[in-house]
């Protein structure tokens, strides 16, 4: 009996040895100082729209007829602008790709393309008038005339708060069909953002009878490039080429016939997945495959630099997170390099230049803002003259990231004497937490949207704002937002930008700590997908993938 | 019989009552609420907002008005719309429903087939070299991690032989393979040790000397005689293990990115999904039950005294899943 | 064979008889259970002879070896741990120990069949009884399933139960019943030996009684030849024709049922009529013997009864030899050596 006992645990030990040997997937051996190089990357240090592949296709080059693109942390869990799930990142790539806006966003991030619309005029930012573009069809056959962008507007409207359609269309007053293909939409109050509004990816024009027709699917339907074949809501999303497509100009080199974008949850999974061809591009790959995927002569990686900050929030309507030498002692006392490489090794970037909090590619950013540095005798100066004595701070947070980052903060503030408990949650318990004049949570370290329209900033500064985790209320600073919002001279607007963030900063409620890189992996000849700073305005319209 | 079923199925409706409860109450417990989930996705919002979203999904009320009004609906075959997605409930459910179906059921099929004979060769070489065998293949499938078999399913055989697909369920029966292997692995395991313990027990019987007095073959014996005496505790483990599968395994369904309803309901619970959450999780009970009846009933067929207490039911007390099984054995 | 040349042995075996007679013949059977630590020494050199439409009681204590030595012609000792470990064993001319589990299914159940013990455990409670009994008949005669049904039914009439029920299971008889349909499973394809295993001991006396006539009738109708394992005298008595005692392993005294019974010789034989609260014939009164059966796995050197017996001098701890007392009696007891040896039964003129 004894012997077998022996013989059972020699087996098992053997087992367990195979199978590890046979789990270490070719890369992930190497020691975790050369993980990965993202300097090495496509992309790494670029800023803007970032397309690949940098090298030049052969004259007779052959193209699949199907590409697979996997999607990451972003469930595809509906094809529906118009409904609260639609903020998901990946969902947005879908509607790029489906139905079209009525202007579009140039490279820049600045100035504005035609789109559904020729052209828009306006001369006060609060009455447009669109030119429609004739002879558009909807994948369901309809043409696309003025009473679609009107139902489309309204229907956003009636759909009500949450929903992702209605955030864009808010301002939206009235919206009249002038005749078949001109338009006019008055907004409430001037505002200079509904430009940038109408290039969401969200503001798709959907069709009305397809809506009413089918109301899980009708969504679906719209102009754009690619036709949702199929769709499982969380997993996967078909979608052909539109023949029919108006956009003939489109810039484009090559459209693959047919793209599916899966959503796979697990990196390893992924991973394989683009190994063996199962997939040609695939979002988040985990860090520690990159060296494999660089070294080897068959991919290429590619980072993309989120525009969102990672930073550490301060509920200012807290008694000890509100004192502001509190705030002062802590931001004295990050080590903001060490926090990010410890949260993501290479792929965050604790570099921080300024000290402002505000994306890095978001208009009007004001670099002249110095950054806090760190001193820890400076902050504990500072902790001393605080009310602060040695009680518990709380922490809240979520994300695997950030997770890893505050237990560094945590470690790095007992070094002046602040106690502090990470509060672990989800992103929808940390939402929910931290919002609309909460008075509970204290410090927060999450990522905060922004986009490269300055007005997406309100979110984090105004009270009631969706992102304002730090009960953030200075009415200087909501005058200024208010008041660059009708600004219509680019000059002007500007300096009241600037000066939001001056005030900002000043008051400490809000630090950037890092900036996120994201590791997406192509195969060679994988290409035509546009990499945005702002993660949802990706466009996956041109991808192809050279077979031969 | 059919007074029994019957029986079995009324008896649904306590359970996904209390079930539903449980549920409801859970997810009130949990930070956030569908008002929070659909606010952080809005830009901005007002007070006068909150209150309105608030007021809509009638937060602004007690739990239990709430859970009354989701029962009401569910009497009448409503699961509702996501608050979230917009979705129909039921259709998001019977979307992915045939997945794990397909899934659960490949998993039961090839435990079943592996497991049925292993552990039939191990009881009847106990302490012998092939006995020690299956105790290690079950000692492993039961204590690795699922998540762990399966990413050395996907490195072994799609990434180092190349010869299965990695997930997804692009490529007819090949992409149900691993998957299928992987949930299967653990059932094949517990149902292995399950007919290995229980058919050393069978083994032991006196009818099966009896059996071999009279002239039996032995393949009759064990496949005749035994096998009929040791079926019971084999489909309960193999029963509950299916249960478990069509409850969905979110690991496995995220491993293999297999759209199931395992990870329907845990990315609703993200999403702070009450309706899905709800619906998914009811239609799931209503499986589970479903399923533990058709082990119960099958227990009938291959056990005449059950069948008997089944047939007395109307007259007796309803005896315990425990009681059945003490009395099988 | 000489039997004076067999050590350790009593030649249970008759003379004068043809050998055309002999159904059964068992010699020198040794069979031990090889455990991991000790060795159970179950059956240590039986012989037994049984002619057609005989009747032998074999008659010990619990764990004397009875069982082992059905279930040896039966070759049917579970191995591992059990070992025959010598011996022959031949039934209707035919050696068991040598044969292969094809020709071993052939005549099990054929030539010889066995009534256990516990009727309560001995069937299979989820097939239902007819169909117990058909699987014995189709197992040796070329008969389809229906007509094997049909037997199983005749069979059930055949032990008093109504062939209606051979549809019903085990769990919906009462243990006499069960005890008829066990009979009803042996008796199918006639066999030419039966090994009964106390087969009453698990009943109530009044069914024992209608059982054991039941086995009588049928022994009778058939021409069967029954070993009758019991550790009951009464039985042995009622249905035996001849007797082997057994005792460690070994059959201590042999004889026909009036040399047991009338002329008993061998301490062990003695104690157990003594022992016997309701004896034929007895006006003895009620004297256990004292101590345990030894160990199987330590039995004593020389009689195993010797730690025992009151009659025990130094020279039983040597080895015994079989002594005939008559033609028909043997004896296995060294204390014969001494010609004014006697048992007290005798003595108190029993």
């Amino acid at each position: 009996m004894k012997k077998n006992r022996k013989l059972i645990a020699l087996a098992l030990g053997m087992v367990m040895a195979l199978t590890l040997l046979a789990a270490c997937a070719p890369g992930t051996d190497g020691p975790p100082a050369d993980l990965a190089r993202p300097e090495d990357a496509i992309g790494a240090g670029e800023e803007g729209v970032i397309e690949i592949p940098t090298t030049d296709i052969a004259a007779d080059a052959q193209f699949a007829d199907h590409v697979t693109v996997i999607v990451d942390n972003n469930v595809l869990s509906v094809m529906n602008p118009f409904s609260p799930a639609a903020a998901g990142t990946s969902t947005n790539w879908v509607f790029t790709m489906v139905h079209d806006r009525l202007l579009n966003l140039d490279a820049d991030g600045a100035s504005f393309n035609p789109g559904l619309a020729l052209t828009y005029e306006t001369t006060d930012f609060q009455t447009f008038r669109l030119t429609l573009r004739e002879g558009v069809t909807f994948h369901n056959g309809d043409a696309f005339t003025a009473a679609d962008v009107v139902w489309t507007i309204t229907a956003a409207q009636e759909y009500g708060l949450g929903s992702s359609a209605f955030d864009q269309w808010r301002p939206v007053q009235t919206v009249t069909a002038i005749d078949d293909f001109t338009v006019e939409i008055v907004l409430e109050n001037v505002d200079v953002d509904f430009l940038f509004a109408m290039t969401r990816p969200m503001s798709g024009i959907l069709n009305e009878r397809a809506w009413r027709a089918h109301p899980d699917t009708g969504a679906h339907i719209g102009t754009g490039a690619f036709i949702i074949d199929e769709f499982i809501s969380g997993d996967l999303v078909r979608m052909s080429r539109n023949h029919n497509w108006w956009n003939t100009d489109h810039g484009y080199e090559h459209i693959t016939e047919n793209v599916t974008l899966r959503f796979v949850p697990e990196m390893p999974t992924r991973t394989v997945m683009v190994q063996t061809g199962e997939a040609q591009f695939s979002f988040g790959t985990p860090p520690g495959d990159m060296d494999w995927f660089m070294d080897s002569p068959d991919f290429q990686v590619v980072t993309t630099t989120s525009n969102d900050p990672q930073g550490l929030a301060f509920n200012l309507a807290n008694p000890i997170t509100g004192d502001y030498y509190f705030r002062r002692a802590v931001l004295h006392a990050l080590d903001r390099e060490a926090i990010g490489f410890g949260a993501a090794g290479p792929w965050a970037d604790g570099r921080m230049t300024d000290g402002t909090f505000w994306g890095y590619t978001t208009q009007f950013r004001n670099t002249n803002i110095p950054i806090i540095p760190r001193d820890l005798d400076l902050a504990r100066e500072y902790l001393e003259r605080s009310s602060y004595n040695g009680e518990p701070v709380t922490l809240t947070t979520a994300i695997m990231t950030n997770i890893m980052a505050s237990q560094i903060i945590q470690a790095q503030l007992l070094e002046i004497g602040i106690n502090i408990v990470l509060d672990e949650t989800d992103s929808a318990g940390l939402g929910a937490f931290t919002m609309y004049g909460g008075t509970e949570h204290q410090m927060v370290m999450f990522f905060y949207l922004m986009t490269p329209n300055a007005g997406s900033v309100r979110h984090s500064f105004v009270p009631g704002g969706g992102q304002n985790r730090a009960n953030f209320n200075n009415p200087e600073v909501t005058a200024l937002l208010d008041e660059a919002r009708v600004t219509v001279d680019l000059a002007q607007r500007e300096q009241l930008y600037l000066r939001v963030q001056e005030l900002v900063a000043e008051e400490l409620a809000y630090t950037s700590i890092f900036w996120r890189r994201f590791g997406n992996v192509a195969a060679n000849g994988f290409g035509g997908i546009r990499l945005n700073p702002d993660p949802a305005s990706h466009d996956l319209r041109g991808v192809f993938y050279v077979v031969g | 019989m059919i007074r029994f079923i019957l029986k079995r199925i009324l008896l649904l409706i306590p359970v996904i009552i209390g079930v539903s409860f449980i549920v409801f109450a859970l997810l009130e417990a949990a930070p956030g609420d569908v008002a929070d989930a659909i606010i952080a996705r809005a830009g901005e919002v007002t007070a006068e907002d909150i209150e309105a979203i608030r007021a809509a999904h009638n937060l602004d009320r007690s739990m239990f008005y709430r859970y009354g009004v989701y029962m009401l609906n569910l009497i009448q075959g409503d699961l509702g719309i996501s608050d979230i997605t917009g979705l129909s409930v039921w259709n998001t459910f019977m979307q992915r429903l045939p997945n794990t179906l397909l899934l659960s059921f490949s998993a039961l099929i090839i435990g079943m087939a592996v497991a049925v004979p292993m552990g039939i060769i191990a009881a009847r070489n106990a302490g012998k070299l092939s006995d020690n065998f299956a105790s290690i293949f079950t000692l492993v499938g039961m204590s690795m991690p699922v998540f762990w078999i399966g990413l050395i399913l996907i490195q072994v055989f799609s990434g180092n032989l190349g010869i299965l697909p990695v997930a997804g369920f692009d490529h007819g029966w090949r992409s149900l393979i691993l998957p299928a292997i992987c949930s299967g692995l653990s059932l094949t395991a517990s149902t292995a040790r399950q007919t290995r313990s229980s058919m050393l027990e069978v083994l032991k019987s006196d009818y099966l000397r009896t059996a071999r007095a009279k002239g039996t073959s032995e393949d009759m014996v064990i496949r005749k005689h035994a096998l009929s005496n040791a079926w019971i505790p084999i489909i309960t483990a193999a029963g509950s293990s299916l249960c478990a599968q069509l409850a969905g395994s979110v690991v496995v369904e995220s491993v293999f990115a297999w759209p199931g309803i395992g990870r329907l309901a845990a990315e609703a619970v993200f999403a702070r999904d009450t309706t899905t959450v709800m619906g998914t999780i009811i239609l799931t009970t209503v499986l589970y039950v479903l399923v533990q009846l058709l082990v119960d009933v099958l227990y009938a067929f291959i056990d005449p005294r059950i069948k008997s207490q089944y047939m007395n039911t109307s007259k007796k007390k309803k005896k315990t899943g425990m009681e059945k099984e003490a009395a099988a054995a | 064979m000489d039997v004076n040349e067999t050590a350790c042995e009593v030649e249970a075996r008759p003379p004068n008889e043809t050998a055309d007679d002999v159904v059964l013949d068992v010699n020198d059977l040794v069979v031990h259970y090889v455990l991991e630590k000790e060795t159970v020494e179950a059956v240590n050199g039986v012989s037994l002879r049984l002619k057609k439409g005989e009747t032998l009681g074999l008659v010990g204590e619990t764990g004397a070896g009875k069982t082992s030595t059905a279930l040896s012609i039966l070759n049917l000792v579970q191995t591992p741990p059990g070992v025959i470990k010598n011996g022959s064993i031949s039934v209707c001319g035919q050696e068991v120990l040598t044969m292969t589990a094809k020709q071993l299914e052939k005549i099990r159940g054929k030539d010889v069949s066995m009534i256990f013990q516990d009727p309560m455990t001995s069937l299979n409670p989820v097939i239902s009884v007819g169909e117990q009994i058909a699987e014995s008949i189709r197992n040796h005669e070329t008969v389809n399933t229906a007509e094997a049904f049909e037997k199983a039914g005749d069979m059930l009439e055949l032990v008093g139960i109504p062939r209606a029920r051979a549809f019903e299971y085990p769990h919906q008889f009462s243990g006499g019943m069960k005890q008829r349909v066990v009979i009803a499973i042996a008796l199918a394809c006639n066999p030419k030996v039966l090994l009964a295993d106390e087969p009453t001991s698990a009943l109530d006396v009044t069914i024992q009684a209608q059982v054991l006539d039941l086995m009588h009738d049928l022994k009778e109708k058939m021409g069967t030849a029954l070993l009758m394992i019991t550790h009951d005298l009464g039985v042995v008595a009622k249905v035996c024709d001849r007797v082997a005692i057994m005792y460690a392993g070994r059959i201590v005294e042999y004889g026909t049922l009036t040399d047991i019974f009338n002329n008993t010789m061998h301490p062990y034989t003695e104690g157990l009529f003594n022992s016997l609260p309701d004896a034929k014939g007895r006006k003895g009164k009620l004297i256990p013997i004292p101590g345990l059966m030894p160990d199987p796995t330590k039995l004593p050197s020389g009689c195993a009864f010797q730690p025992r017996c009151r009659y025990a001098v130094e020279s039983c701890k040597d080895e015994q030899t079989v002594r005939e007392v008559s033609g028909t009696h043997t004896l296995l007891c060294s204390r014969y050596d001494d010609p004014g040896f006697s048992i007290d039964m005798k003595k108190s003129g029993g």
